[in-house]
């Protein structure tokens, strides 16, 4: 398997990937931007957060990404009473085989939709993370390893709202990447008043891809070249977050990694065989919105941290 | 990538900083300027502080009228300022002259050249602060103004804000730390020369005060109410001489004019040199600055300082006046006969003019004839003294007259200079040589410190008289006076006299010696900064050099080695300062760099942010007709820098190279 990746060529790579963001753009309208960095995020293998209000396409975004890629599929409606026996899955005494018999939770699927992560209990909200970090889960002793490819689409009402348990800090940063879907633009909602029902297309969609070209993609992205001058930029941007007093903290060392894997995974996507300033500009908002914070008493807090960090830091 | 920064405006905190910096180093030359001349810069000052604040015009924006009003202010100043010291240079017009063009030169401060300009001004200033005083205070003072001027730089270099004010003081001192160990090694091995090295000016030892060789009546008064410090003492043995055998020999005056007595450089013999005995007492002397040629010494002096010469009466002169702090060792021995240096002498020790002091010459004529001896007529002179209500005071009459008659027969107040004026003449006219003996008697001892300071107050006048079996024999008529000035001192013969001592401290017994501990401890600390740090001069020096194993004559490795070790240390700085600027040094970067300055002579400036891709895009869509050109030097550019293989680099240097964008 792995010599036959080695000879595998980006440029072919492109089409495939092009042909799965124009099935995904079929049916949420106007959102390219938003599904190319879901996308990156899949194919950097980070997990994403979606944060928005609700109804405007969080849970359909996650079905057309599983439904393109072929991946096994399924959604945990997050409330307080969920349990982490409901997400990892129980062992339960079968009387045929007189012995116990572990039924899979929905965690051990290849996309999972965790909607509304931040109603459920912190209890519940951990076993998911630590699951999403290890990529392995422990039930009564016994340690089972989660499919491959293995992502998590979590998403988030805005935690003012009623009810919710705020994910803190320390687990926002397992996540990749947090985007906002938004309201689409004015042609975009026409077009979607006008179409069919969203779930019918959804469903006719077909399969553009197989997990195993998906795999294929994510060891591509591996292998983008990340030359010393990306990294230097990469620092500097790092160093910057920490050093100036526009923000409350630095990033993390674990922020930094997540950055160049998204970079990488976003130059694939643009076709380029190494990563660009642009690259790491393109995914930089969505992956330190979570992770990064300026301070209130910033006279220029209008303006977004990344944009901010951006336009601070010169390309070496 | 480097734009140069466009003239902007300062801003308000800059000023501030400036105007802070540049005011206090100003400050401390309100002590001995003029005030008229001093508010000078400082209302310069506070207009420019006016226009950053209220938003005045700034006389440099063009604003014909406010132009000329400053150009013809300066030129007031600069003409007051001649009118006052009838001259521009030396040290105080120059200084003045120095400190409002500065103020014209803060006025005017509007773009950055203005606020570097005006910032090493203040430097400058600092320094010329060290010519009027070089205490530990000042030191200390200059090096917080020092470290303001550098918080200036440091917020001028901010314009991003991302300090606070705290931390650009936190930075200046790191800064002044780093440089802390050059200073050192500067301060410690730079080849010393002997003296100052450049000549002070001749106006910067003018006005000294100090023990004169001419002697009038209130030319010693004059000094008492000084709290100047004449010179220290450091007594070798444990214990000192008593205060009542203090004497320290200066100028002795042996030419009387009927009312100055004035020292007289001779051609007589040098004096025979005194035996060393085993009771000699060894010292070493801390002079201050004095503008004279005599060293003080302890009577009498049988070995004296290098660099001396003993001169007829046993007077110690020096080749050059002592412009500059002055540290000498001598020995001397309080058990000696001072031999004459031949007849001249003494003929001269009985000149007078004819027609002065009548009533004194009877006087002593008389007393001359009635006694038998010499030693008769002194006894009865010093007797007359105590027995006629003469008394010793700070402030006596004054004598327009004949001084000597008047003071004998009429005031009978006088200071030491009036009774020792008073006896030499009476010596004279009974026919036995004398001379005035000038100095100082006495001194406070420091015991935190272990030495004696000599103030200026306990300047002294004291006579000798010629006895043919003793030789010379130093005869003290205050004494007959007022015992206790020389055996407690100045400051308890003249209780009424305030010395030194504020009003705060005089209640008790206890605040009183709370005050002379802390008084003894700060003058200890500042002999120490005088010295190890004032006077380190090529002796010290050359002590240090033996004990790390130097000679003098390595001077010119020693030379070498101090470049070398700055040279160093500069170096290792800059690389810890240039080893960010990693990009600049990488070849793809500097082609795309020579690219992006040809585009940015045709209007399009790369921002330092913009990624490459970026920036050829916004390019060619400026420039249609270079689209394509530019598009391929990014590629390569792309190539070069971010991509796995670095070959592209000729081809994006060829690309570069023939890049020709015309304005369009």
């Amino acid at each position: 398997m792995s010599t036959a990746r080695e000879k595998l060529q980006v440029s072919g790579i492109q089409e495939e990937i092009d042909c799965i963001i124009d099935a995904a753009r079929q049916i949420i309208l106007g959102k390219e931007d938003v599904i190319r960095l879901a996308l990156a995020c899949l194919f950097a293998r980070g997990h994403l957060l979606i944060e928005d209000l609700p109804g405007v396409g969080k849970t359909t975004l996650s079905h057309v990404l599983a439904n393109i890629l072929g991946l096994a599929f399924q959604r945990i409606q997050f409330t307080s009473d969920l349990l982490p026996a409901d997400i990892l899955g129980v062992s339960v005494y079968s009387r045929d085989t007189s012995s116990f018999t572990f039924h899979p939770g929905p965690i051990f699927n290849q996309i999972i939709l965790a909607d509304e992560i931040n109603r459920a209990t912190p209890r519940t909200q951990s076993a998911l993370l630590e699951a999403m970090e290890e990529e392995q889960v422990t039930v009564e002793g016994e340690t089972r390893v989660l499919a491959k490819p293995f992502f998590v689409i979590a998403t988030q009402n805005p935690s003012n709202q009623v009810g919710t348990f705020p994910l803190p800090e320390s687990q926002l940063d397992r996540f990749m990447m947090r985007i906002k879907l938004g309201y689409p633009d004015n042609a975009a909602e026409r077009e979607l008043l006008m179409g069919r029902d969203r779930r019918i297309l959804l469903k006719e969609a077909g399969t553009v891809i197989t997990p195993e070209r998906l795999l294929d993609i994510q060891y591509l992205c591996d292998n983008i070249h990340a030359a010393p001058a990306i990294l230097d930029y990469l620092q500097d941007l790092l160093e910057y977050s920490r050093k100036s007093h526009e923000f409350s903290h630095g990033l993390s060392p674990r922020a930094g990694l997540a950055i160049l894997h998204a970079a990488r995974a976003w130059a694939l996507m643009d076709g380029h065989r190494q990563i660009l300033p642009e690259h790491i500009q393109a995914i930089l908002p969505s992956v330190i919105s979570h992770r990064l914070s300026s301070l209130e008493e910033n006279d220029r807090q209008a303006e977004e941290p990344a944009a901010l960090l951006i336009k601070r830091v010169p390309i070496p | 990538m480097t734009e140069s920064k466009p003239a902007q405006q300062l801003e308000k905190q800059e000023i501030y900083w400036l105007t802070a910096g540049v005011g206090m180093s100003i400050l401390p030359h309100a002590l001995h300027t003029p005030v008229w001349l001093i508010l000078c810069p400082f209302l310069l000052i506070a207009w420019r502080l006016g226009c950053a604040v209220r938003g005045w015009p700034l006389p440099a924006s063009g604003n014909l009228g406010l132009r000329a009003i400053c150009i013809i202010l300066m030129f007031a100043g600069v003409i007051s300022i001649h009118a006052y010291y009838q001259t521009l240079v030396g040290r105080d017009a120059g200084t003045a002259l120095l400190l409002l063009l500065t103020g014209f030169k803060i006025l005017e401060t509007h773009v950055d050249r203005d606020f570097y300009i005006s910032t090493f001004l203040g430097l400058f200033i600092i320094i010329t602060n060290f010519f009027y005083s070089q205490t530990l205070l000042t030191a200390a003072y200059m090096m917080i103004t020092l470290l303001i001027i550098i918080a200036g730089l440091i917020s001028f270099n901010d314009r991003k804000h991302t300090l606070k004010t705290g931390e650009r003081i936190t930075m200046a001192v790191q800064l002044l730390c780093q440089a802390l160990p050059v200073m050192l090694i500067l301060f410690l091995l730079f080849p010393r020369i002997n003296g100052p090295l450049w000549g002070m000016p001749d106006d910067a030892i003018r006005g000294l005060t100090g023990v004169d060789d001419v002697m009038t009546p209130g030319s010693i008064s004059r000094l008492i109410q000084s709290n100047d410090i004449a010179f220290r003492v450091e007594f070798e043995d444990a214990d000192a001489p008593p205060k009542s055998s203090l004497y320290w020999r200066g100028p002795v005056l042996t030419y009387m004019d009927g009312r100055a007595w004035r020292r007289r450089l001779t051609n007589l013999d040098p004096p025979a040199r005194l035996q060393e005995s085993a009771d000699s007492i060894a010292y070493t002397i801390t002079l201050e600055a004095t503008n004279q040629r005599w060293l003080y010494t302890l009577e009498m002096p049988s070995t004296i300082p290098d660099r001396a010469m003993l001169a007829d009466a046993h007077q110690v002169i020096t080749r050059k006046p002592v412009k500059n702090r002055f540290r000498y060792a001598a020995l001397s021995t309080q058990d000696y006969r001072l031999a004459s240096s031949g007849p001249r002498e003494l003929q001269r020790s009985l000149q007078m003019f004819r027609g002065f002091h009548p009533k004194t010459r009877a006087l002593a004529e008389q007393w001359a004839r009635e006694a038998s001896t010499p030693a008769e007529v002194i006894a009865r002179a010093l007797r007359w003294f105590t027995e006629e209500r003469f008394i010793y005071t700070l402030s006596p009459p004054a004598l327009p007259g004949d001084p000597v008659d008047d003071f004998l027969f009429d005031t009978r107040q006088g200071f030491c200079e009036h009774y020792a004026s008073a006896f030499a003449v009476i010596m004279r006219a009974a026919g036995i040589p004398a001379r005035v003996v000038t100095g100082y008697q006495g001194g406070s001892y420091n015991p935190i410190g272990d030495y004696f300071i000599v103030y200026q107050r306990n300047a002294h006048a004291w006579t000798e008289v010629w006895l043919a079996e003793e030789g010379w024999v130093r005869i003290d008529p205050t004494t007959a006076v007022s015992p206790a000035r020389v055996e407690q001192g100045i400051e308890n013969a003249l209780p009424n006299a305030v010395f030194d001592l504020p009003m705060v401290f005089s209640g008790n017994e206890f605040t009183r010696s709370l005050w002379r501990n802390l008084h003894n401890t700060w003058d200890n600390i500042n002999n120490q900064w005088n010295q190890w740090v004032i006077s380190y001069g090529p002796q010290r020096q050359d002590s240090l050099f033996k004990k790390i194993g130097l000679k003098r004559q390595e001077l010119t490795k020693l030379i070498l080695g101090i470049v070398g070790t700055v040279a160093l240390m500069l170096a290792v700085i800059s690389f810890g300062l240039f080893r960010h600027y990693r990009g600049a040094r990488d070849p793809s970067r500097q082609l795309y760099d020579r690219f992006c300055r040809k585009l940015a002579k045709r209007g399009i400036r790369r921002l330092p942010h913009e990624g490459p891709m970026d920036f050829s895009r916004r390019a060619g869509r400026k420039l249609k007709r270079y689209d394509g050109r530019i598009a391929e030097i990014t590629r390569l550019y792309i190539e070069a820098r971010y991509g796995s293989k670095t070959d592209k680099l000729t081809e994006l240097k060829t690309c570069v190279k023939r890049f020709r964008p015309a304005a369009s």
